[in-house]
């Protein structure tokens, strides 16, 4: 693991890039970076207006991860939530403006990225959305059970199409994004479980 | 200091003592998949190269399943920018990354099409699949080993006007087998029978890259190659290969200006790098009629014409139906 001030950096993260970089005949993968640093830097600029401090960022092979130092508001956190994806769609909208070849797949690819994180999961920024809204409604406990409900209905039903998918001679995508998916709930799940423990030992 | 949960300071040693020893074990590990992983590539170029080789792009295949990833986001964006219905188009663009193939577009080739990587063209699945006979089917007698330019005669027009029952379109008239990569879905080396019909050259020149798989001369990398290039001198007329509707007039970086001509039977041609289109969308063209004029647009290193055929989507090797060295 590399670290450099409070960005953290792991050897999965990287191995990643490395092989999609070298496997990337398209020349899809630098646009795909820019969105995805758009979008962090999307959410860190609102967590800072807001007043919240960002206290790290680790880059992983599933993903970036901000981790937030105090708690903030309900609605605080909703709009930071919503930021990254809303610079995606705000950019999205620029790029198609611009044109060209090179802007359309930009604009596409922004649009992806902005829509695909507003799903309501938990490990999204839709979800954190979804506990900003509803927490309030149904007290954290309620909130939980729904998260999970959602999560793993969703889970499985990605996994589901994903399998149909392949068997009807589709590719993979789906797959790798409900495989994606299933590991993100897994590693969530398997935290939890040792807090649990942890503190049951108490 | 990590959380101590009260039980005093030897309990949070012991505890942060097993921290390490985890991690310690998590680095092992990784460092061994590393090891492992990087061996096995690092001896696999070694002792068989050509087979790693080969892996790669098959790998991709698998992966890929011909989705141009590319040219679906470049749809999304234009629909964006159009203002169109984007939650259509977000469904739309759900079909074509995850189950490409899946739907039959033939009608709206993007105009960001990428080297070999095009949206996928599918007929009816059951069809093609009859259609696109493997090997292993036919009788060994059948088999011959593909030589460039060794075609021998044109499939003889039928003597009736209405063909042989025994012939349709589609059937093999010559199976061919060649050594190496197999090709993508939607590409055969086959020799199908196109149906009755006349046909002509739609350049006489040299070929200088043959169909299949081959070095890329522009971006140099190991690629298949959707048809074949005839290199002739620049403002040659290129001629309609048989009678037909002109499907689709266009320009991209990789292409240059390019056409599509649709014929009977499902038959589609395919003629790039032109200097000039001088057919319109939509105009009925006799066999043999100047559509365009050779030249060097898009992504290419001299003057020729980049000719494809297919049959329902199904990329064929061009050589089996035209002859553009003779005469």
């Amino acid at each position: 693991m590399l670290r450099w001030g409070r960005v953290e950096v792991t050897g999965g993260f990287l191995l990643l890039l490395a092989w999609l970089n070298y496997r990337d005949t398209q020349g899809l993968l630098l646009p795909a970076l820019g969105a995805a640093c758009i979008h962090e830097l999307g959410h860190w600029a609102a967590i800072r207006l807001l007043g919240g401090c960002v206290d790290g960022l680790r880059l992983c092979a599933a993903g970036a991860e901000m981790r937030l130092s105090g708690s903030m508001s309900y609605c605080r956190e909703l709009l930071c939530a919503l930021a990254g994806p809303a610079v995606n769609l705000l950019l999205a909208l620029a790029a198609a403006r611009l044109g060209g070849e090179r802007g359309f797949v930009f604009a596409g690819m922004n649009l992806a990225l902005g829509c695909f994180n507003l799903l309501p999961l938990s490990v999204l920024d839709g979800g954190r959305c979804l506990v900003c809204v509803a927490e309030p409604l149904l007290g954290p406990d309620r909130m939980q059970q729904v998260q999970r409900i959602v999560d793993r209905a969703a889970a499985a039903l990605v996994l589901v199409g994903g399998i149909v998918i392949l068997g009807a001679g589709g590719n993979v995508t789906l797959l790798v994004i409900a495989l994606w998916l299933c590991c993100v709930q897994g590693k969530g799940l398997l935290e939890s479980c040792r807090k649990k423990g942890l503190s049951r030992g108490v | 200091m990590r959380v101590t949960y009260g039980r005093g300071h030897k309990a949070a040693k012991n505890t942060s003592g097993e921290k390490r020893a985890r991690d310690q074990r998590r680095q092992l590990l990784q460092l061994v998949l590393c090891l492992v992983l990087f061996l096995t590539v690092f001896i696999g170029k070694g002792v068989f190269p050509e087979k790693i080789a080969r892996t790669g792009p098959q790998l991709l295949a698998v992966i890929r399943a011909n989705t141009d990833f590319r040219a679906a986001f470049a749809q999304l964006g234009r629909a964006l920018s159009e203002q169109e219905s984007v939650l259509g188009e977000l469904g739309q663009f759900c079909v074509e990354v995850f189950a490409p193939g899946q739907d039959e577009r033939l009608s709206a080739v993007p105009a960001s099409v990428l080297w070999g990587e095009r949206l996928s063209v599918s007929g009816d699945p059951e069809n093609a699949a009859a259609r696109y006979l493997r090997m292993e089917q036919l009788p060994e007698s059948l088999r011959v080993d593909l030589k460039p330019q060794t075609v021998q005669a044109e499939p003889e027009p039928e003597p009736e006007p209405e063909p042989e029952p025994e012939r349709k379109v589609g059937d093999v008239v010559q199976a061919v087998s060649v050594q190496g990569e197999e090709l993508p879905e939607n590409y055969s080396y086959e020799w199908l029978w196109l149906g009755d019909m006349e046909t002509a050259e739609p350049v006489k020149g040299t070929v200088t890259s043959q169909f299949g798989y081959r070095d890329h001369p522009t971006i140099g990398r190991y690629a298949v190659h959707a048809g074949v290039d005839i290199g002739a001198d620049a403002g040659e007329a290129v001629c309609a290969f048989a009678d037909g509707t002109v499907k689709d007039v266009g320009e991209d970086s990789d292409f240059g200006k390019y056409l599509y001509i649709e014929h009977a039977n499902g038959v589609t041609t395919f003629y790039s790098h032109c200097s000039r289109i001088s057919a319109k969308a939509g105009e009925q063209v006799q066999v043999g009629q100047k559509v365009a004029e050779v030249g060097s647009t898009g992504k290419s290193t001299g003057p020729h014409l980049h000719f494809e055929v297919r049959l329902d989507g199904v990329r064929l090797d061009p050589m089996h139906y035209i002859r553009p060295e003779e005469g």
